[in-house]
């Protein structure tokens, strides 16, 4: 007996694509800090991934958006959001936020990525050339001086971009946490725990990303670079255990009102999702398989590769349930706090249906890839740098 | 409007829409053809600082008939379906093990008439049992409002919440934001929509529909601004309350004889 | 700043601040006469009586009431069952609650049909469930004191409307 709900929460508002928006901004804030992480750190590991870090960014950050639009009941109308945004709404300013983002990361990569696209420019022929030339604006300025200052640029938008990142995520996650009327949403714990498991997806998504196209492109992997990337993954996922564990901890403890709808929306509606993949998949087993790669010996090292490889795949599948989780299970239980759901369906077809989550998930994957493919980011194929003397290319 | 809605999804891009959405786009406000004339009123933001409204619901007067709610949606020109309701009445069933049992079969508009709710009583005691109409509580501080990214839901100077059809993009935000479940997403134009304490008809001195067709007096409306109003009086006779007050909403649809365990 | 950058910094902001701020420049400009998307993108009464679309108060209260205001004026021509109603207990309820909307009948034009069978005035039903609507005893929920029956053994299958008159209804059934 799925007890009581409003008449006008028979319908669910919010479905699948609002899952998909918090977990592509997600995968994007935790990209970007991959690439901060070697840009402002200066963790010399990571320079195998630094460069696709920002293509990556750049890929799901473009699509960050079109969930959201695509979900809007008048999607024509989207723009008013620019236009006459109502300050006090916590939706509001993702529109700005997410275009100043987009500013700083375009012009961050196309900063990184200038030496080789001056150089495809001069070198490559046929029908890509006009693309790169395009992409120089004009400019095949690649002095030692310039690219010097350029890197200063780039750590300076990396620190810039950071907290950034964070306002972009941690705002996703206020969205949420601001919503007074869902006891489920509505804890100041929400941004934070956005932001760690955003941190954790993203690193996650780096290395399948990463590994794919090693494998494809029959190029050898970085082990190293692995382990690193394993590791801070690692870290980011003990935090979020430990978030998790802290928001549910209160829950139980402090027993307000809603815990007794809440708790039975945990046991009955998403044992699966919540218990299964979000904790034991997600969080559990993950870590388990990252500290299992790192008892690996030396010379096995990709033996260790292939677990943080399983541990990433479980970590972008667990965030996914923990997005899931959020957003659908906010709509499980009646704000009424006398009925909980279980039987909800969703849509294969249609505007909110589950063949456009997929499309929108897939785009920004040929999105990365394709930018790959025009600016190869992989150590190998950087260009020699250009002698202090006059170019002998130009 | 549907068509170019889909035309639209099909084309996608954003800054080509200002070419390609024809006029149709436009539709007129709740979906209606004009079938009177317009109501006398001239620019009413001329007058609306005269009025504060102010709505009472009396729990221990309601009888469940539920002509109220097929009064808004007739008044209103609503979807049939009981899912898109401004208004809707509840029953609460206390039993004497503490249970409360709740239901808004069709969110009342049939009435209560069904027995299968009623056999999930058999051979229990009843405490207490009551009815309790809903609607939007037109907020003082209305976390939909606040939250409404586009400015298209607003308070106006006499104290309603009201929805703007034709600037609301649909996010559903103010939707999950109310914690009283008054809103819904127009099945049709796709965008927000509540009660209105019917706006047009209590700025021509009318009252809403509900409170016009209520059989036992259960719904009363009224000016705070105005020392003889029906609400007013209940006010000064009647111990009051308001739902979920915790949340901050300052809702003013004031319930006499309001039992706890009503959320 | 080196050129190269200083345009790229031009071809990325230059476009923001376009598609942001081309919609307040143009607001009140003949371009915008319209009050509505797409061709007003800010309209022009945004900001008039608040952060919001002024015009959009005046398009709320020009919808055409369909119940009417005030049913004195049904006495006009309806004096017989004005009266009856107006002695009974039955003087509480609106005669609208029961015949529906009249706010097109008073001023002598048609009443729109209900949009679905569902949104039928109780006119249009028996008199058994038209009474049962309010009286019916077997509802579990209704104030105690007030006057129900339980239709199947009050009297089995015969109308209502045969002992009570629905305009001033007695508890004997003196029609």
């Amino acid at each position: 007996m799925p007890g009581f709900f409003y008449p006008n929460e028979a319908e669910l508002q919010w479905g699948l694509l609002i899952v998909l928006y918090p977990y592509i901004t997600g995968l994007v804030a935790g990209a970007f800090i991959v690439s901060a992480l070697y840009h402002l750190l200066k963790i010399e590991a990571l320079r195998p991934v630094s460069r696709l870090a920002l293509l990556t960014a750049l890929g799901f950050l473009l699509v960050a958006p079109l969930p959201l639009l695509a979900h809007l009941g008048r999607p024509e109308r989207g723009f008013e959001i620019f236009w006459t945004p109502n300050l006090s709404s916590a939706m509001a300013g993702f529109g700005y936020i997410w275009l100043l983002y987009l500013l700083l990361v375009t012009i961050e990569t196309w900063l990184v990525f200038r030496p080789d696209i001056v150089h495809y420019a001069q070198t490559r022929r046929g029908w890509l050339n006009p693309i790169y030339r395009l992409l120089t604006l004009g400019s095949h300025d690649v002095s030692p001086a310039t690219l010097e200052k350029e890197k200063r640029l780039v750590t300076t938008l990396s620190a810039i971009g950071v907290p950034s990142a964070f306002l972009l995520h941690g705002y996703v996650g206020f969205i949420f946490g601001a919503i007074k009327a869902n006891p489920w949403w509505s804890t100041p714990l929400m941004p934070i725990i956005f932001l760690v498991s955003a941190i954790v997806s993203g690193i996650a998504l780096l290395m399948v990303i990463y590994l794919a196209q090693m494998k494809l492109q029959r190029m050898p992997v970085d082990h190293l670079c692995l382990r690193s990337l394993g590791n801070w993954l690692l870290a980011f996922l003990l935090a979020d255990a430990a978030l998790t564990f802290l928001e549910m901890l209160s829950f139980a403890y402090e027993q307000e009102e809603s815990w007794e709808i809440i708790s039975q929306m945990i046991n009955r509606s998403l044992a699966l999702q919540y218990g299964g993949f979000q904790l034991l998949l997600g969080l559990f087993l993950s870590v388990v398989w990252l500290w299992t790669a790192n008892t690996v010996r030396a010379e096995n090292a990709p033996r260790g590769t292939l677990f943080r490889a399983v541990a990433a795949l479980l970590v972008l599948g667990g965030v996914f349930a923990m997005r899931w989780n959020v957003v659908i299970g906010g709509q499980l239980f009646s704000r009424s706090l006398y009925g909980v759901r279980s039987d909800l369906i969703f849509p294969v077809l249609g505007q909110d249906g589950i063949v456009t989550a997929l499309l929108i998930l897939a785009l920004p994957v040929v999105l990365v890839f394709l930018m790959t493919a025009i600016v190869p980011p992989w150590e190998e194929q950087r260009p020699a740098p250009v002698p202090e003397a006059e170019s002998p290319r130009s | 409007m549907k068509l170019s809605r889909r035309k639209f999804l099909t084309l996608g891009g954003g800054a080509l829409i200002l070419v390609l959405i024809p006029k149709g786009i436009e539709t007129s406000l709740a979906g209606t053809a004009p079938e009177t004339a317009p109501s006398p009123i001239g620019d009413w933001t001329k007058e609306w600082e005269k009025h504060y409204w102010g709505f009472a619901v009396d729990t221990t007067k309601c009888i469940g008939c539920g002509r109220c709610v097929v009064a808004c949606k007739v008044e209103n020109r609503l979807p049939p379906e009981p899912e898109f309701t401004r208004t809707w009445v509840e029953r609460y069933v206390i039993l004497e093990d503490g249970e409360v049992l709740v239901d808004s079969p069709e969110a009342g508009m049939h009435g209560f008439k069904d027995e299968v709710a009623n056999a999930r009583l058999r051979g229990r005691e009843i405490r207490r049992s009551f009815f309790v109409p809903k609607l939007c509580n037109q907020c003082d501080d209305p976390p939909c409002v606040q939250v409404c990214p586009v400015a298209a839901t607003h308070r106006t100077a006499d104290g309603v919440v009201l929805v703007d059809r034709k600037r609301c993009i649909g996010c559903r935000y103010c939707i999950q934001a109310c914690p009283y479940g008054a809103r819904y997403l127009d099945p049709e134009e796709r965008v927000a929509d509540k009660c209105t304490w019917c706006y047009h008809r209590i700025a021509q001195g009318m009252k809403p529909a509900c409170v016009e067709v209520c059989p036992v007096g259960a719904r009363i409306f009224g000016d705070f601004k105005d020392p003889e109003s029906p609400v007013r009086q209940v006010l000064r006779k009647f111990s009051v309350g308001v739902l979920k007050p915790d949340l901050g909403t300052k809702p003013k649809v004031y319930y006499i004889g309001l039992q706890s365990g009503v959320r | 700043m080196t050129p190269h950058l200083r345009l790229a910094l031009i071809l990325v902001v230059v476009p923001v601040l376009v598609v942001i701020g081309l919609p307040w420049a143009l607001r009140g400009l003949p371009v915008a006469a319209s009050e509505t998307y797409p061709w007003s993108l800010v309209p022009r009464t945004f900001g008039e009586n608040g952060y919001y679309r002024g015009s959009n108060v005046g398009e709320w209260t020009s919808i055409a009431p369909r119940f009417a205001g005030d049913v004195a004026v049904c006495n006009t021509c309806h004096q017989g069952q004005f009266s009856s109603w107006s002695g009974g207990a039955h003087k509480v309820i609106s005669c609208q609650t029961c015949h529906g909307t009249r706010a097109n009948h008073v001023l002598g034009k048609p009443d729109p049909r209900p949009a679905s069978p569902e949104l039928a005035p109780l006119v249009a039903m028996p008199p058994i469930e038209l009474c049962s609507t309010c009286h019916d005893a077997r509802v579990v929920g209704r104030p105690v004191g007030f006057p129900q029956v339980n239709p199947e053994t009050h009297a089995g299958k015969t109308a209502c409307t045969l002992c009570h008159s629905p305009h001033n209804p007695q508890p004997g059934g003196r029609r």
